[in-house]
């Protein structure tokens, strides 16, 4: 049954279609990706040498058994992805130029999350997530519509509700000693 | 007997009002998050965990579970007033609910939806409640080769079940696998891939990641308009519906319950496939196949029937095995690990009370989410026209603060943002990200049996082909890894034979 299942998921889950070329890149991409975290890994492994020297023999029970299968596991399939991509590429395909200007709200979230953390330490936990909001608040609202003062307010009022209800559920009820 | 212990703590709960405010104020959360497009049930229950770190664990479950079930329930609000799925889940809810809704029948659709879904969550618990003992007792005969290989079988089967292909996900596997052994080992105490770091010398926290790859990624997803879908105002039209006319469906949603109930048993295949057999099963046994598709109730009524009977069969796995059947029950698990308990046969065993009382809270969940439908649709559907951005925000602000208070670290902030951004990778790379949870958890366990069998067995691996239990799961886990060229295999031997004809 567990087996027919299994089939069954990957003929019903579909994905949003992806080309040729993409599927190409992407696969060397992903490729890139899991040889990235093997090498690191395997750095990792082979500079540790109180790791080293309690594992013994390579198949032993000795704590570098499951992260040696395991690294083993991302070098083989990185490399699979990647000649695999390899190949298609090969074939003829041309990969279609980056859209990287889609990415720049999901960097800036990235950037202004380390940045709340950082001012929080410094100013508290109220001030800085209410600017936070405020500042997310208004650049996403700028998107949709341009009213100038009530887009403002709404989003202001917002921003100081979302502080509010977070700092009195976490600090008054969860007791977490926020910053 | 577990009954009484069940009863017993189904009392508690229902004297304590605390507990019932809980309760409805889980529920009503729940509903509202499952009927916003893009939030998932995985991602609600991941967002809210934290708020649970200062409950008691018996609370907490009662919370979780309310939000679990509700969030069910509230993605098919979604899918049947604008069309799109609130959870994955409800994407076959959106077939013959949206067409009635189309034709002024939207708040009958929701109604035969909440209805559908209150039987088909009271046959999962019943099923819960029936199947966890003989699967604990199986259990407790188990030994370490078994529960390594049952591991095995569980990382392989849920990073199949997660995308399209299965080389990617068993990859992204072994990712999680390796973010499990951050930090010190069990064992020897000896430090692994820390690289002389003392922010990592404590290791990756479950709910941290998670956080991070079903929290902020997915804020950060919508934001980069992956999947920020634009949608008219919901309308619910006529929501009169007569009972009788509830009861004459009875058949479609016995049958999707207890479709629901069973695929939901089989861990790593969730309520996607559980509710594609049921709508499929329901149309090929309907006399009048050519209204599917159109606006027929039946195809409302299975569905959510299936959907919400698979979440009892998912918790099955979690509980017994301590394998988590999807994403949902990963992040449970990782709740449960919060709260210091680990789920398996040993649990079973050691604490009855405390299944007693998931299946208690799941109950009171169901008919929570009844209530909660039956009186607050019309506001749930007002709240539906919330602007994402309030909401994506506000997420993006409690991911920080629940992954600070886990252990009161600012290092955890720091690894959430970090995972969050390798879920974001991840989803560039079109790999699924729920494999790098399911890792986590099952590394250990993984890992903690395979040494053990070695050590028992003085290094032998024959150990784990010895024993026929173990033989035969590692039997399957290989099949299933198998399985992709098999039926490549298979494809090509039929097209050939095709031609030949």
């Amino acid at each position: 049954m567990a087996l027919l299942a299994i089939a069954m998921t990957n003929r019903v889950i579909s994905e949003p279609e992806v080309t040729s070329s993409d599927q190409a890149v992407q696969d060397i991409l992903a490729g890139m990706f899991f040889l990235f975290w093997a090498a690191l890994g395997g750095y990792g492994l082979v500079s540790n040498d109180q790791l080293l020297a309690s594992q013994g023999s390579m198949l032993s029970a000795g704590p570098a058994l499951i992260p040696g299968l395991t690294l083993a596991g991302l070098c083989v399939g990185g490399v699979l992805l990647l000649l695999k991509g390899a190949w298609s590429i090969r074939a003829g395909y041309s990969p279609d130029r980056p859209n990287w200007h889609q990415h720049g709200y999901a960097v800036a979230m990235v950037i202004s999350l380390l940045a709340l953390v950082g001012s929080m330490q410094a100013a508290g936990f109220l001030i800085s997530t209410f600017l936070f909001c405020s500042g997310w608040l208004l650049t996403l609202s700028r998107r949709i519509a341009r009213e100038g003062l009530r887009v403002i307010g709404i989003a202001i009022s917002c921003a100081a509700l979302i502080s509010c209800v977070i700092y009195l559920v976490f600090v008054e009820l969860v007791k977490v000693p926020l910053p | 007997m577990i009954i009484n212990e069940f009863l017993a703590a189904l009392l508690s709960i229902l004297s304590s009002p605390e507990a019932l405010m809980m309760a409805l104020f889980a529920v009503t959360l729940g509903v509202i998050l499952g009927a916003l497009p893009g939030i998932s049930s995985t991602m609600a229950i991941a967002v809210l965990l934290p708020v649970t770190f200062g409950m008691e664990t018996q609370l907490a479950i009662l919370f979780l579970l309310g939000v679990f079930i509700s969030s069910v329930y509230g993605g098919s609000i979604s899918a049947i007033l604008i069309n799109i799925p609130g959870t994955p889940a409800a994407m076959v809810t959106q077939l013959d609910g949206y067409p009635m809704c189309k034709a002024g029948l939207g708040g009958q659709a929701l109604k035969y939806a909440l209805y559908a879904s209150t039987v088909g969550g009271v046959i999962g618990i019943v099923l819960l409640i029936v199947i966890s003992p003989w699967m604990a007792k199986a259990a407790g005969s188990m030994r370490s080769p078994e529960f390594a290989a049952i591991a095995a079988l569980g990382l392989v089967m849920l990073a199949f079940a997660s995308g399209k292909s299965p080389l990617r996900g068993v990859l992204v596997g072994l990712l999680g696998l390796m973010c499990g052994m951050i930090g010190f080992d069990t064992v020897t105490d000896v430090e692994r891939f820390t690289y002389n770091s003392v922010t990592m010398q404590g290791g990756v926290d479950i709910v941290t990641m998670m956080l991070g790859i079903f929290g902020l990624s997915e804020v950060m997803k919508n934001l980069a308009g992956a999947s920020n879908p634009i949608h008219g105002k919901p309308g619910m039209g006529n929501a009169k519906l007569p009972i009788w006319r509830v009861l004459a469906r009875w058949k479609a949603a016995i049958r999707g319950s207890l479709v629901g109930a069973l695929i939901g048993c089989v861990p790593a295949i969730g309520s996607s496939i559980a509710v594609s057999v049921a709508y499929a099963q329901e149309a090929r046994l309907s006399k009048d196949k050519d209204s599917f598709g159109k606006g027929n109730p039946d195809g409302v009524v299975a569905p959510e029937a299936a959907n919400s009977s698979s979440i009892g069969g998912s918790l099955i796995p979690m509980m017994t095995l301590g394998i988590p059947g999807d994403t949902v029950t990963a992040v449970l698990m990782g709740a449960l690990l919060m709260h210091g308990l680990r789920p398996g046969p040993m649990l079973f065993t050691n604490n009855p009370e405390f299944f007693a009382s998931v299946y208690a809270a799941l109950l009171i969940g169901v008919v929570a989410t009844l209530i909660v439908g039956l009186l607050l649709a019309r506001w749930i559907v007002k709240i539906m026209g919330l602007p994402p951005r309030i909401l994506l925000t506000g997420i993006a602000v409690l991911c920080v603060v629940g992954s600070f208070a886990i252990r009161n670290s600012i290092s955890d902030v720091f690894i959430m943002v970090f995972f969050g951004v390798i879920g974001y990778i991840l989803h560039l790379l079109r790999l699924p990200a729920a494999p790098l949870a399911f890792g986590l958890i099952l590394g250990p366990i993984l890992e903690e049996n395979l040494r053990r069998s070695l050590l028992i067995s003085r290094g032998s691996w024959s150990v784990f082909i010895e024993r026929p239990l173990s033989l035969g799961i590692l039997t399957v886990t290989l099949l299933v890894l198998l399985l992709p060229m098999l039926s490549a295999l298979c494809r090509r031997w039929s097209n050939s034979m095709r031609r030949t004809a």
